[in-house]
């Protein structure tokens, strides 16, 4: 069963994606800001998939996607925001984002673009 | 929109303040001391006073900083402001009701597939009743029907059960009689014995008889015909030997062929009547299985739309987050109209300086918090008298990006 780690910092949006994730086959783990996000895999958390709101407090998605590329080379990262300015996204695409949703997105499209993400999901 | 009807102008009279009075007095008195007394009070003195008096009238209206602009500046700084009021206010408004807007939308959406799922949650139901009381149909044959197979059955290992034991009693009566008839055997090969010793008897006797001479012609007549019996007595001897052997081969085969075939036996009725029940159960088989996968089929299809339903209504529930940071940004724009219009009122009062943005720069401020697309879009709306690219908040740049974009 893949593992997918949710970011952000809404506790409706955290519930919103893992109940989506979970009724289609996903194990999810979750984190609410990006500083314990990435404490998480500095602890050894190695999930096949990250999903990182960009607007969050103490760390935001894009620091989070920079350093968490150190740490995971390979594993796909998507950002999952309502930042719309192309800039913030050419940004995140610099530091090692696999791709770009913007909120809301719809419970059979994400499920569509993971596994597309992750073949064999 | 501020309405600007002209004010009616205050006469002198209502202008006049307690501190008026107060040097109208003063100014009485210093003329009634002099003429009481002119030498404690002189001309220079009165007028020396009533210039002090004028002087400090007209220079304490002027009872605002040095460093104001005139009070028309003011008027004009509140003016324009109130004027941009009905701009920013109207783009709150639009910002308010699109969240309002999103709300009602996803919270429609979201009852509208409870609704369907309520309504498979029904359908599924109903299906899973209408097979119960199918089943129990079906129950109540095959358990009506196993009663009767199993009477049948009873009956028939009952019958079965007799038919062995007479089976084995005539198979054990048979081996009996195929005994004795062994047992006869020995019998038969004495008649030959005695057959032979008639026939040494009878040589002997003609032997004797032709030593006897004439007197022994009769008695070698006798020895003849003793010696034919014996001939005659040896031959049936053989085949009663040979009939016995034959009938014992013969029994044991069939003994044989019956031990193979054991109980085989069936009645035929109550083979038939089992027959029946099998065929009975055979078509009820047929009849269920078929059903049974059509329920499968239906239930798998409701509860995957039910599941898809789901999905999306908790998608829906992503509303909340992106009006929650909407109305975060109505909030922090309203605080900062508070704010701002509180300065306005010290400088009304002459209190304080204009506020350091004019209210048209802090409205287009608001555009540096924005980060979704319709807040860019309900804030051009909002601003009716001026076009997207001309206040800076320009869409350039902004434009409606994909949902989804993989690198």
């Amino acid at each position: 069963m893949k593992q997918v780690f949710l970011v952000d910092d809404s506790t409706t949006m955290l519930m919103s994606l893992k109940g989506t994730l979970e009724i289609s086959g996903f194990k999810v783990e979750t984190a609410s800001d990006g500083q314990a996000a990435l404490g998480r895999l500095q602890a050894g958390l190695k999930p096949d998939l990250i999903i990182t709101d960009i607007n969050m407090p103490k760390m935001n998605g894009i620091e989070l996607i920079r350093e968490a590329r150190k740490l995971l080379r390979f594993t796909p990262i998507l950002a999952l925001t309502t930042e719309s300015q192309q800039g913030k996204r050419d940004e995140a695409k610099k530091n090692g984002a696999s791709g770009w949703l913007i909120k809301p997105v719809g419970g059979a499209d994400l499920v569509k673009v993971i596994k597309q993400i992750l073949p064999g999901a | 929109m501020l309405n600007h009807t002209a004010q009616k102008p205050v006469s002198l009279w209502q202008r006049v303040t307690w501190r008026d009075a107060g040097v109208v007095l003063i100014s009485m008195l210093t003329l009634l001391t002099h003429f009481w007394d002119p030498d404690l009070m002189k001309w220079d003195g009165v007028l020396a006073m009533a210039g002090g008096l004028m002087a400090g009238i007209v220079l304490g209206r002027m009872h605002v900083p040095l460093y104001m602009k005139p009070m028309d500046d003011a008027h004009q700084v509140v003016a324009q402001d109130i004027g941009t009021l009905h701009q920013a206010l109207g783009i709150l408004e639009s910002q308010v009701t699109m969240t309002i807007k999103t709300s009602e939308e996803a919270v429609l959406s979201m009852m509208q597939r409870m609704q369907r799922v309520h309504a498979q949650v029904l359908q599924l139901h109903a299906r899973t009743m209408e097979a119960v009381e199918h089943s129990r149909s079906l129950s109540a044959e095959s358990l009506e029907g196993s009663d009767q197979r199993r009477h049948a059955m009873s009956a028939f290992a009952e019958h079965q059960k007799a038919f062995d034991a007479t089976q084995t009693d005539n198979r054990r009566r048979v081996r009996a009689v195929a005994e004795q008839v062994r047992q006869i055997m020995p019998l038969a090969e004495l008649i030959a014995n005695i057959s032979r010793q008639t026939n040494l008897l009878s040589l002997n006797a003609s032997i004797e008889a032709a030593r006897a001479g004439q007197e022994g012609a009769g008695f070698k007549v006798v020895a003849a015909e003793v010696r034919n019996l014996s001939t005659q007595t040896a031959e049936a001897a053989r085949q009663i030997t040979q009939g016995i052997t034959k009938a014992a081969e013969q029994i044991d085969c069939e003994m044989a062929t019956a031990d193979s075939m054991g109980t085989g036996g069936s009645d035929t009725q109550q083979l038939g009547q089992i027959s029946d029940e099998v065929e009975r159960m055979q078509r009820t088989l047929a009849e269920v299985v078929p059903y049974l996968s059509e329920l499968s089929d239906t239930m798998d299809s409701g509860i995957k739309t039910m599941t898809n339903d789901v999905i999306e209504t908790l998608g829906d529930m992503q509303f909340q987050d992106i009006n929650r940071q909407m109305l975060e940004q109505v909030n922090t724009a309203l605080s900062g109209l508070s704010e701002h219009f509180a300065q306005l009122y010290q400088l009304i009062d002459g209190q304080a300086p204009p506020p350091p943005l004019e209210l048209k720069e802090l409205v287009n401020r608001w555009t540096e918090n924005y980060v979704m697309q319709s807040q860019w879009t309900t804030h051009s709306h909002g601003k009716q008298q001026q076009t997207p690219e001309s206040n800076g908040t320009s869409a350039a740049g902004n434009t409606a990006p994909p949902l989804i974009e993989l690198f």
